[in-house]
């Protein structure tokens, strides 16, 4: 039967002058046509041995350029810290709504119920508090910090609640909605990454309806999950948007991972 | 095999299941497992959680078949196929659920070592690979190659950036793919003639 049930003699024997083994092989296949591919796959002997077969040569590759000095020197590069953190001011209020966020995203969960999948955005923003809180304190010992932020209202525990969007690459029909914050105050994105990951440099863009970018930014994974985007409520105002995750690949090209649309509500519909 | 006599030879198989066919479940199990270890190892890399979720994807798909849940009998690999992969990020959501926050925990779950024995494959792995890059009659042939296979740009992006169209490209990978397999299957003596 094994014989008889060998796609690779009919069914989506396309696939055969194509590199698109290798390419599920080394994660260039596109989420889209994974499935189709995976459905062909699973009973295609010819397939199955070209996909082993790359398996087998990435991980030959890994291993030889793991032994070359250039490799690990474009890994501590990799490793370095974050352009973000440079940015002191911004890495400190960025630490601080997350954390509020988190504690709001705490609390509520002690009150109620919540579904499945709420409890794992929970979870997951846990932890990037628990990462942003080790960062912001990093950073309140850095050398060269500005004394001006120090007395920045994000750092103080008594400020106003950071509204957190997750946007999630398996959601359901409805468009994930916020409610904007005060005047004044920032929001937080959490979207999720890849599974499984492959970038360790993002880039965000966030076009409104009308399809003009208004929000653009490089980003580091906050968790092994996800990124987190802290901006001022002002810069999407009421409406409809669309943001557009990419990956940097280590060329420094863009590589897109997913996209989301989200809407914006005013605070007084709160 | 035409597609027609495929998907009939799945829908059979899938009815004898129904219709208690112990030999049928095993038939079963024989055809899709190499396939389905395949798809979820490109998931998980832990190899005894890959056997795991092995088992429950035959398990959980037996069930269903036995039980008629299967909607399109000719279907039959592509609906196994969608199974493991859908157990398999279930389990990554339920295991980051349970994971404590400490760091070391995820990268055990994520990036266990290798075994010594997984370790000299690759050790073997990369000796081939190294025969399969001095067999390359230029430079930019073992740059296609080491990018495709290191790097994660779009295939039509590296083809821009080295100055190869699709077709020198899939031309290269394939050389180099058929070159490493003679070499897997312990032919290292056949000389370079496959360029």
């Amino acid at each position: 039967m094994t014989g008889e049930m060998d796609a690779g003699r009919g069914q989506g024997s396309e696939w055969h002058e194509t590199s698109v083994p290798e390419e599920y092989a080394t994660g260039r296949l596109s989420p889209e046509r994974r499935p189709s591919f995976e459905a062909h796959l699973v009973g295609c002997t010819e397939c199955l041995d070209r996909v082993e077969s790359a398996e087998r040569m990435r991980d030959g590759f890994l291993t030889l350029e793991r032994r070359t000095p250039a490799a690990e020197a474009r890994r501590a590069q990799r490793l370095a810290p974050p352009r973000w953190a440079a940015r002191t001011r911004l890495a400190v209020g960025l630490a601080a709504a997350a954390a509020f966020a988190g504690l709001v995203w705490a609390s509520s969960l002690r009150i109620r119920t919540v579904e499945q999948r709420l409890a794992e955005k929970t979870d997951a923003l846990a932890r990037t508090e628990a990462e942003l809180a080790r960062a912001r304190s990093q950073l309140e010992h850095a050398p060269g910090r500005p004394p001006e932020s120090r007395g920045s209202s994000l750092t103080s525990s008594g400020a106003t609640a950071v509204p957190v969007l997750a946007l999630l690459t398996t959601r359901g029909a409805q468009v994930p909605t916020l409610t904007l914050p005060p005047p004044g105050h920032p929001m937080a994105l959490w979207i999720e990454r890849e599974l499984p990951a492959r970038f360790e440099r993002y880039r965000v863009t966030v076009r409104s309806e009308q399809g003009t970018t208004v929000l653009e930014d490089a980003l580091m994974p906050a968790t092994r999950d996800a990124l987190l985007l802290v901006v001022d409520g002002a810069l999407l105002p009421p409406g409809r948007y669309t943001l557009l995750l990419e990956g940097e690949a280590l060329s420094g090209r863009r590589v897109p991972v997913s996209t989301h649309e989200f809407r914006t509500l005013p605070a007084a519909q709160r | 095999m035409q597609v027609t006599d495929l998907a009939t030879a799945a829908a059979t198989l899938a009815q004898r299941i129904r219709d208690g066919d112990r030999p049928a479940e095993a038939e079963l199990v024989q055809t899709f497992s190499r396939g389905i270890r395949v798809i979820l190892r490109h998931i998980v890399r832990e190899p005894a959680l890959v056997e795991d979720l092995h088992q429950d994807t035959f398990r959980i798909g037996l069930e269903r078949i036995r039980a008629g849940a299967l909607r399109d009998a000719s279907q039959l690999g592509g609906f196994l196929a969608g199974l493991a992969r859908n157990l398999a990020i279930e389990h990554f959501r339920k295991a980051r659920r349970s994971v404590p926050e400490d760091d070391a925990g995820l990268d055990r779950l994520e990036s266990p070592d290798p075994s010594p024995t997984e370790r000299l494959e690759r050790e073997e792995d990369a000796r081939r690979v190294a025969k399969v890059l001095e067999a390359l009659p230029t430079e930019r042939d073992r740059a296609v190659l080491r990018r495709f296979y290191l790097g994660q740009e779009d295939k039509d992006v590296l083809c821009a950036e080295l100055g190869v169209d699709r077709l020198q490209f899939n031309r290269i990978v394939h050389r180099a793919r058929e070159r490493f397999r003679t070499l897997w299957a312990g032919s290292d003596n056949s000389g370079g003639s496959h360029t």
